[in-house]
């Protein structure tokens, strides 16, 4: 509950902090972001979180939402100190910038904690308002005002579909609440009400996490908006609105779960499969990871489909080792003034340091070893293949792995193999290379000792 | 047995982080090193028999760091020591570009060509696996020649779609075996599998193990790697790395879905047949020495899968003694070309003038040497290796062994058309000298080979125990 306060109470303090002061305002951001870590971390650690009778109802405080909520604060922290310079870039208003990004914060608070649908949806709400302002943020350029609307547009019409579907599910079982609908799934007989209110639900949680085929404001979306914000809702919003989807399919479904797990595999089969070809044929390397992570998002779900006792800890060491490698591979595009792949050319010569790092950012987010993202994939893979059924998509989702590979390699081809004038790029400041080091050994550690995070959440 | 990994890891990591002339003397040092800690565990291995070691590496889903030395992978050891080390020997005086990342990658390469074979533990074998993969896929492609970045492109795709359908087979076995990787284990319990399920396991390991040999259809990346990629490299993908697709058919198939394995020799063993054939006509024909070397080692890998496919049984410890004579022979051959290449900026037989025999007697000499040991002339290690696979084939159906044994024949053939094409003709041939340092490596080569054609008891002692090492762990 401190975490939706707090992340409420810095995004109002930094609104009028904006007022007064215009430069320099990263500073106070990071210091508030560090207190909301710590705060996560203590409560993740047993600490006593400020409870609000009545709430109890709301959300649900276990180790585990804790352990979610840590990962993407702690991604928060690290987002700011890389991007926190452009951050304090954009725009004519710096305090508007941080404060949504502090609200859309809330609103994934609320998305990991909800265990009531219209927590659900004030969360998602909390957390989308936000981002269609910032896809926007960068007032004078075309494109980005094309994404805001556009992911307005789109996101808007899916809320009223998800509202529709909470309703209908309302409808069948007469509660909102997670538990209530789970109780009523376990001697589920079948009724059109609730199977509709479900698949409307799914439909909703699919164009937040961009699946397949609910993703087609992703490309534009993430390539006109300014590319901090960019890697913001690529990492950490994705990463929060795929737990939700999780907790929503461990409660509202119940032990049988034959009803959604077709619909899921094959949003995920189509999600892998057009992210990742799409992702090949693209000449931006903006554009790329914009695919890309649509690809990365249909491995996120298969760790949901398998849905085991493992499933959070997979689903987390994923989440991790994404988040690790996209806030890099971002930071890294943000200093790149040439967003195709010439944009890496003699980046081997000009900073040798800088290229290591990338190289081990794009070979985590392919998946090979040794790095997180091997493991994350690895595990996710691993575990559909216990289900017979889900064979063929454990083999579509190896095949677009390796079609990841492709793509994820182009970068470095160009940093290392062709030749051509070094492109230019903006130095990176000392707190920025220091996360970025950091990154990089996190992503290692990961690809030797992958349960090194993820065993706290079994304690 | 940890130290076999970490030496090339540390040295991989200090020739990365010291200058470039520092490299390759780094990787003199690590490999001696490994050659010696390999050579005093497979004396070890004379007298204490298999050992292993198992430290918890992944608590959760039940996999461990286990590694093992047993008469199973000691050849294989063993030649990976001695290409590793001969390999650093020989571009010892050479300066590669960027030799601290060349050097660096040949190490981290050499890493996981060690763990597949100690592995112990399939997840762990494939880790090892994959790690093999892609240095030589960065090698090939920034040390490469002619459309290097496309060719090395090409070779990861296959080798990596491959693997990782070997990967869903692993997953899929790691299930039905109650959720543990052990090797041991799942050696033990596979009668417990449904002959359906070893079959279709069977098929997909068969395609990640076939990309890597190469085994017949799966081989159109082998020719153009071998030629695009610096010499060196060539040595390592094919005197080693084709034998972890070897060593992967008899380890984590042949033993782990037996049944499946059975049920495919037909067809396997006519695969091997028509792959043999098909590949000695091809290296028959073929306009460049790379091409020669690189169809014949498909024809020779060919014939290992045959034997083993075809009488298990007996092909075994031919097989662990074939990967060894195969290895050095075309180790010295790929180091051979190499300096013809370097004289003469070419591999195409139009571009060789021929006569290299009157100006180059030592260099003729040992391509003669070891043209022969390729086509298996007796007192070669070869022709005790192929000898008994050809046996192994013979007890299967004598018509396999026909067959396959015209290979020989047409090895023959190649082989002479090899140095009839390089060494004779032409007096106007350049003078090409091998230096004392190449001397010295050839004639060890050399001598192996011999000493082991002519006395090859030492190796079959210890290949021979392998049916032995698998009772024992049975019981």
């Amino acid at each position: 509950m401190l975490a939706i306060i707090l992340t409420v109470l810095c995004g109002t303090v930094m609104m009028f902090w904006g007022l007064g002061n215009r430069q320099n305002l990263r500073r106070p951001a990071v210091v508030m972001a560090t207190i909301l870590l710590v705060l996560t971390a203590y409560m993740f650690g047993g600490g006593n979180d400020l409870q609000i009778t009545g709430m109890y109802d709301f959300y649900e405080f276990t180790r585990e939402r804790y352990f979610i909520l840590l990962i993407l604060t702690a991604g928060f922290l690290l987002y700011l100190l890389l991007m926190g310079r452009s951050l304090d870039e954009i725009g004519r208003h710096d305090g508007e910038v941080y404060a949504l990004l502090f609200f859309a914060m809330c609103g994934l608070a609320q998305l990991v904690m909800y265990k009531h649908l219209l927590t659900l949806f004030l969360g998602i709400e909390t957390m989308s308002i936000p981002l269609y302002v910032l896809a926007g943020s960068d007032k004078e350029n075309i494109k980005s005002n094309e994404a805001s609307l556009k992911y307005f547009l789109l996101g808007a019409f899916t809320t009223g579909i998800l509202l529709l579907g909470i309703t209908l599910l309302y409808g069948a079982t007469g509660s909102f609440d997670l538990n209530a609908t789970k109780v009523y799934f376990s001697d589920f007989t079948g009724n059109s009400l609730a199977l509709i209110g479900v698949g409307l639900i799914l439909i909703g949680f699919a164009f937040k996490s961009s699946l397949v085929p609910f993703h087609i404001w992703t490309p534009d979306v993430y390539d006109g908006s300014p590319t901090p914000v960019t890697a913001f809702m690529s990492t950490i919003v994705k990463a929060g609105v795929v737990y939700a989807l999780y907790v929503f399919v461990t409660h509202a479904t119940g032990i049988d779960y034959g009803h959604w797990q077709i619909i899921l595999s094959i949003l995920a089969a189509a999600t892998l499969l057009v992210g990742n070809l799409s992702a090949v044929y693209q000449q931006s390397t903006k554009r790329m990871l914009a695919y890309s992570s649509i690809g990365q998002a249909g491995f996120m779900i298969l760790p949901i489909l398998a849905l085991n006792g493992a499933s959070v800890s997979h689903l987390s060491l994923y989440f991790i080792a994404y988040i690790a490698a996209s806030l890099g591979i971002f930071t890294v595009l943000n200093s790149l003034r040439d967003y195709t792949y010439d944009g890496f050319l003699g980046l081997s010569k000009t900073q040798p340091i800088l290229a290591v790092a990338t190289t081990i950012f794009l070979i985590s987010l392919a998946g090979l070893p040794i790095s997180g993202g091997f493991f994350a994939k690895l595990f996710a893979i691993m575990h559909t293949l216990q289900y017979p059924n889900l064979i063929w998509l454990s083999i579509v989702a190896l095949l677009m792995a390796a079609v990841g590979v492709y793509y994820y390699l182009q970068p470095i081809w160009a940093m290392y193999f062709r030749r051509g004038a070094a492109s230019e790029t903006e130095p990176l400041s000392n707190t920025q290379v220091l996360v970025l080091i950091l990154l990089v050994l996190v992503i290692v550690v990961l690809g030797v000792m992958p349960e090194i995070f993820t065993r706290y959440l079994v304690l | 047995m940890i130290l076999l990994l970490f030496i090339p890891l540390i040295a991989g990591l200090l020739a990365w982080l010291f200058p470039s002339r520092y490299a390759a003397g780094i990787s003199v040092v690590s490999n001696a090193l490994v050659a010696i800690l390999v050579s005093s565990v497979i004396s070890d291995l004379y007298e204490l028999g298999a050992h292993s070691i198992s430290l918890p590496w992944m608590t959760e889903i039940h996999s461990r760091f286990a590694l093992g030395i047993h008469s199973l992978n000691a050849t294989f050891l063993a030649l990976s020591a001695i290409v590793y080390l001969l390999v650093s020997l020989w571009t010892l005086n050479k300066n590669y570009k960027d030799s601290s990342a060349f050097y660096a990658l040949l190490s981290f390469s050499q890493v996981g060509v060690m763990g597949v074979f100690l592995s112990m533990d399939a997840l762990l074998f494939y880790l090892f696996w994959e790690l093999a993969l892609i240095p030589m896929y960065f090698l090939v492609a920034r040390w490469g020649s002619g459309d290097a970045t496309k060719i090395s492109f090409r070779f990861f795709i296959y080798t990596f779609v491959g693997s990782v359908l070997m990967l869903v087979a692993l997953f899929y076995l790691y299930y039905q075996h109650g959720q543990t990787f052990e090797w041991v284990y799942w050696m033990e319990h596979a009668s417990d599998l449904s002959a359906s399920s070893q079959r279709w396991m069977l098929v997909l390991m068969l395609l990640g193990l076939g990309v890597k040999i190469p085994i017949f259809p799966l081989h159109s990346w082998q020719a153009s790697t071998y030629k695009s990629a610096p010499r060196p490299v060539t040595v390592v993908l094919s005197a080693l790395m084709s034998k972890m697709g070897v060593f992967g058919l008899i380890h984590w198939m042949m033993y782990i879905l037996p049944s499946g394995f059975e049920w495919a020799t037909p067809f396997m063993v006519g695969l091997a047949i028509v792959g043999i054939l098909y590949a000695s006509l091809v290296a028959m024909d073929s306009g460049s020495m790379v091409r020669v070397l690189a169809f014949s080692s498909i024809a020779h890998l060919g014939l290992m899968v045959l034997g083993l496919f075809a009488t298990p049984e007996r092909a075994l410890s031919a097989v662990a003694f074939q990967i060894l004579s195969h290895g050095l022979v075309v180790m010295a051959l790929w180091m051979l070309v190499e300096k013809i290449e370097d004289a003469y900026g070419s591999d195409e037989f139009g571009k060789i003038s021929g006569g290299l025999a009157s100006t180059s007697s030592s260099l003729a000499l040992f391509m003669v040497f070891f043209a022969f040991a390729n086509v298996g002339l007796p007192l070669t290690m070869n022709f005790v290796g192929e000898y008994m696979l050809l046996f192994a084939a013979y007890l299967y159906k004598p018509m396999a062994m026909v067959l396959a044994g015209l290979s020989v024949i047409f090895g023959a053939v190649y082989m002479l058309r090899f140095l009839r094409k390089i060494l004779y003709g032409n007096k106007t041939a350049p003078t090409i000298a091998l230096s004392s340092l190449e001397m010295a490596i050839m004639s060890v080569l050399v001598i192996a080979v011999l000493l082991y054609g002519v006395y090859p008891y030492p190796v079959l002692q210890l290949t021979e125990q392998i049916p032995d090492f698998i009772n024992t762990i049975k019981k």
